[in-house]
């Protein structure tokens, strides 16, 4: 069933240009379209000025800050905004107002390169491009442009500062790191160009980023300026090789980033955003670069450190750039490029008016010609949908990687095993560990980062009989510079169960963390801790999804492209409703019939679960325990499932007796079993009892019989103290005499049969098929089930009698109260009577279990 | 321990039964029973009886019965008095699982079956495939 992954470098290439084909930017088309012209000539110095900033916004801070954004528009003409933390109602909010100050329609832009959420509350973060690294679909991260320029085109957004397209050779990358689609630059390539093509097959620019390559620095540029001291063979090879693609495929616009590339340009201390060798000569003239170039933040400390405001944008200007992003001084800085141009003549105007054509080009093609201010009503519901947060689903799924599992332990077969989980960095369950519970008995193990030294020593000694572990990592960091939240006693534990245990090491982060872990043999990679990748990865573990995804890097022999294709639907999936072509917003509508009915004490709690094609999509508690609301019914409380019994225990092995030959339901009673001398049960034919139509009455008052003359327990038949005598146990204190057993037999064997044989619900059948089923087997219906059934299928919670068992009564949903010697005591379980038994039942004083008979 | 009532489990552990039944008797990599063997226990086998062999069937639509009129024909599985259900449909490839206690504190009133709350609720989860 398995089969290794390697995917060949040279069929990246080839798949890239079969998704692709050869463009220009977008918008180059409209450059000298009418409405560029008319607006052109129109516009003072000022206003062209004004076009080549982008001001940072934001829509969480107060007044003023949104006054001092006024004030650009209104003074300084500035031509658009890039909007950073805040809401996304608030931001349409704000963007509506400084729109409608402008006189040529603002662009807005914004930094999401996972989705609204990298900046926005209340939105989705998809998963980073390290994790869209791992997916081997392209049409998905295509669909998530598409999705991504819905959402920001819902909230008045024009420019995504996305994809990142760095290579990211260095796995000490303090800034981009997670944020490039890994160590492969046909890899990133690939996914780079699926992500652009689908923000801009509608309307959303892209951008790629960081020009000419941040992926091998060691240095965050937004503290310091990084140098890049590789050759320009190098640097041709690797770093530029996305670029080239980019703008081979038509990107629109490109960010230059804040590096001092060397081989480049060698002055010293030289941001490539301020270098006409870079930008203009090797970007634009060299490289052929025709769309928009932006820079990276001008507050950022690679240039601030060595350019201030005013300065900095001039040579931006000069250097090639387009349009500036977040000066630090915005005053600055416009008053540094209007000098520029009006007294030092540094700055051509031609040069603006070039770029403010380019610039207007895109706004046309964005649609900004015919402006229209945000829709404010059902932003968030519309930005959230349920199609949105299930793309974040797949992107997911697709992504989890098992980059080895040599000894093929995933799946896990056999759940009759000892299978412990430990989990580090987790004091409490975790998405992870609860989905786990869900496949079998799983004893777990949380151990938080802070646990001491001899903690660590007494679990790996509890760990010891166990066949299988499954470690988690929770909690982790994504840098290097941490140790990925690793401390060194975690690392050494993890290493020295994996000598002792058969392990299954589970990365719920980066999977640079390997580099810890060589010498493990199975190992999966979730990427992140979100809800779903915690799930997923615990559904692979034991096959209900395949594992989809490869490694986004190399660590070590963990090699970039390697991911193994586990077995998927062999055990239920926990999915979304979207997934089997199901409607979640009329599968929510059984919530307002269970919540009527428990509201109109039909019933305190319940349970509700919905599978569609192996996948379940609905699972739900609902209400209490009882009606005083003390214990919410959570999805693994135990309900008396009454009659369910007959097609959960019985009838399963009735079934396999039918295929072992053990049985034949179109035979008699008779030939199975030594019935009393003139009993009539032994002509009944099994099929037409097991139908309900062998004439048996519905049921037999038994108990009537063990009750003396005031109806209550008689001392014949029952003791307080249990003994040899008196040894079924009815209630804690309350025990039959054993030999009433024989008085039950005889009065099913006693009772006549209706000649008719019409359809008549019985429980009577089910006795007498049990006795069968124990002679046959030798061993107690109870053994048999759970030995056969039960436990391989991991239905661990499914029992007889849980109270006796020691179960947690907290955790079983109470039946009826019972009155027994005037004592209320409603856990007692007692057998099931079927409804049309009830009135029968109802006239006996006391109730009594019939399920220990 | 009685071979018509008395167990409690949860409708996790149920769905992986059930969902055993609908694959054709295997599970988890396993192979339980012949595909054969289940079609035969879940089929009707008697005019005038909608019942199968041990599992309950669907009444014909429109009459009073354990399911929502959209239970295929197809369909199997059983209630009980506490206001269980379990009910598969291989043609839908569909599980439905409804536990409560209605019988707490007291069984008296059936409220829960004189309402078909477990059909009502049935019909629904029907009403949200292919959309």
């Amino acid at each position: 069933m398995k089969k290794f992954r390697l995917i060949l470098l040279t069929t990246y290439c080839l798949l890239s240009a079969v998704y692709s084909k050869a463009a220009d930017p977008p918008f180059l088309k409209d450059t000298s379209c009418i409405w560029v012209d008319s607006i052109l000539k129109t516009m003072t110095l000022d206003e062209k000025i004004g076009q080549l900033f982008m001001v940072a916004a934001y829509s969480n801070k107060d007044e003023t800050s949104y006054q001092t954004i006024d004030k650009y528009i209104k003074e300084y003409k500035v031509g658009g905004l890039i909007f950073f933390q805040g809401t996304p109602q608030k931001q349409a909010e704000l963007t509506n107002r400084y729109q409608a100050e402008s006189k040529i329609p603002l662009w807005v832009g914004f930094d999401g390169e996972w989705g609204l959420g990298m900046r926005l509350d209340n939105t989705i973060s998809y998963p980073r491009q390290l994790t869209l690294g791992a997916i081997n679909n392209p049409d998905l991260i295509y669909d998530m442009g598409v999705e991504f320029a819905r959402q920001m085109k819902r909230i008045g957004i024009h420019i995504n500062f996305a994809p990142d397209i760095d290579v990211n050779s260095n796995p000490n990358n303090p800034v981009i790191n997670d944020r490039s689609f890994g160590d492969n630059k046909f890899g990133v390539v690939r996914r780079g160009l699926s992500y652009m093509q689908g923000m801009q097959d509608n309307k959303i620019l892209a951008s790629g980023k960081h020009f000419p390559g941040h992926g091998d620095t060691d240095v965050d540029s937004h503290k310091d300026l990084p140098v890049l001291k590789h050759n320009l063979e190098r640097l041709e090879s690797v770093e530029l090789y996305p670029f080239k693609q980019f703008i081979r495929y038509g990107v629109g616009s490109m960010m230059v980033s804040h590096l001092n590339v060397l081989a480049l340009d060698g002055a010293p201390n030289f941001p490539a955003t301020l270098s006409p060798k870079i930008v203009q000569e090797k970007l634009i003239d060299s490289m052929g670069f025709k769309g928009l170039v932006f820079t990276d933040a001008m507050n950022m400390k690679g240039i601030t450190k060595y350019y201030p405001s005013g300065v900095a944008e001039v040579m931006a200007i000069m250097a090639g750039n387009d349009v500036m992003l977040f000066p630090e001084d915005v005053d600055a800085a416009i008053a540094g490029v209007r000098c520029a141009v009006l007294q030092d003549s540094i700055i051509p105007e031609e040069l603006i008016n070039r770029k403010v054509r380019k610039i207007l080009a895109a706004k046309y093609w964005l649609g900004l010609n015919k402006y229209e201010p945000i829709k404010l009503d059902g932003i968030d519901a519309d930005i959230n949908s349920e199609q949105a947060k299930f793309l974040k689903f797949k992107l997911m799924e697709n992504a989890i990687t098992v980059p080895a599992d040599s000894a093929h332990i995933i799946p896990i077969l056999n759940l009759q095993k000892r299978i412990a989980n430990v989990s580090i960095g987790s004091s409490k369950p975790t998405t992870f560990s609860t989905t786990l519970d869900k496949y079998t008995q799983i004893d777990h193990f949380f151990l938080p980062k802070d646990v001491s030294l001899a903690t660590f020593s007494e679990t790996l000694a509890k760990l010891k009989d166990y066949h299988l572990v499954i470690a988690d990592i929770q909690d982790m960091s994504r840098f290097a510079a941490k140790n990925f939240g690793l401390t060194e006693n975690s690392i050494s534990f993890l290493k020295q169960l994996n000598k002792q245990n058969q392990t299954i090491l589970t990365v719920l982060g980066s999977p640079y963390c390997l580099k810890y872990f060589q010498d493990f043999n199975t190992v999966l990679v979730g990427y992140n801790e979100e809800e779903e990748a915690e799930s997923i990865a615990a559904q692979i573990i034991f096959g209900a999804r395949g594992a989809e995804g490869t490694m986004p890097v190399t660590v070590g022999k963990f090699q970039y492209g390697v991911g193994e294709c586990t077995q998927s639907n062999m055990r239920l999936k926990y999915g979304n409703p979207l997934e089997v072509n199901m409607s979640i917003k009329t599968l929510q509508k059984t919530d307002a019939i269970i919540y009527k009915a428990i509201e109109d004490k039909i019933f305190p709690g319940a349970q509700l679960l919905v599978v569609k094609d192996g996948n379940v999509v609905y699972e739900k508690a609902y209400g209490f325990h009882t009606y005083d609301n003390t214990i919410a019914t959570k999805t693994t409380d135990l309900f008396d499932i009454a009659s369910l019994t007959k097609v959960t225990a019985t009838m399963p092995i009735i079934m396999k007796m039918q295929e072992q030959g053990k049985i034949n339901v179109s035979h008699t009673l008779g030939e199975y079993y030594t019935y009393p001398e003139g009993c009539n049960k032994k002509n009944i034919v099994i099929k037409e009892m097991l139908c309900h139509q062998a004439g048996l009455p519905a049921w037999i008052p038994f108990y009537k019989n063990s009750l003396d003359a005031t109806g209550n327990p008689d001392s014949l038949w029952y003791a307080k103290v249990q003994d040899a005598v008196f040894s079924v146990k009815i209630l804690d204190s309350l025990f039959l005499k054993k030999s009433f057993q024989d008085s039950v037999w005889k009065m099913i064997y006693d009772c006549g049969l209706s000649p008719e044989k019409d359809y008549k619900y019985s429980d009577l059948g089910y006795y007498l098929l049990k006795q069968i089923i124990e002679k046959t087997y030798k061993d107690s219906l109870q053994n048999i089930t759970r030995k056969y059934l039960y436990s391989p299928l991991g239905m661990n919670y499914t029992q007889y009698n849980p109270k006796w068992n020691g179960y947690d009564l907290n955790k079983i949903v109470p039946t009826e109260m019972e009155k027994n010697s005037g004592i209320l005591c409603c856990w007692e379980l007692y057998t099931i009577r079927e409804q049309r038994c009830w009135a029968a039942w109802q006239a006996m004083p006391v109730s009594l279990p019939m399920q220990t008979i | 321990m009685a071979g018509h009532a008395g167990i409690f489990t949860n409708a996790n552990d149920l769905a992986k039964y059930f969902q055993l039944l609908l694959n054709g008797g295997s599970y988890g990599g396993y192979k339980y029973y012949e595909a054969s063997t289940i079609k035969n226990f879940t089929s009707k086998q008697f005019p005038n009886n909608r019942r199968a062999i041990g599992f309950d069937k669907p009444t014909p639509a429109g009459q009073d019965g354990p399911t929502c009129d959209a239970a295929s024909p197809e369909s199997f599985g059983h209630t009980g008095f506490t206001g269980t259900i379990a009910w598969a449909d291989p043609k839908n490839n569909l599980i439905f699982i409804f536990l409560c206690n209605r019988v707490y504190p007291s069984a008296d009133i059936n409220t829960l079956a004189k309402q078909g709350i477990r059909p009502k609720i049935q019909q629904v989860i029907y009403d949200a495939i292919g959309k």
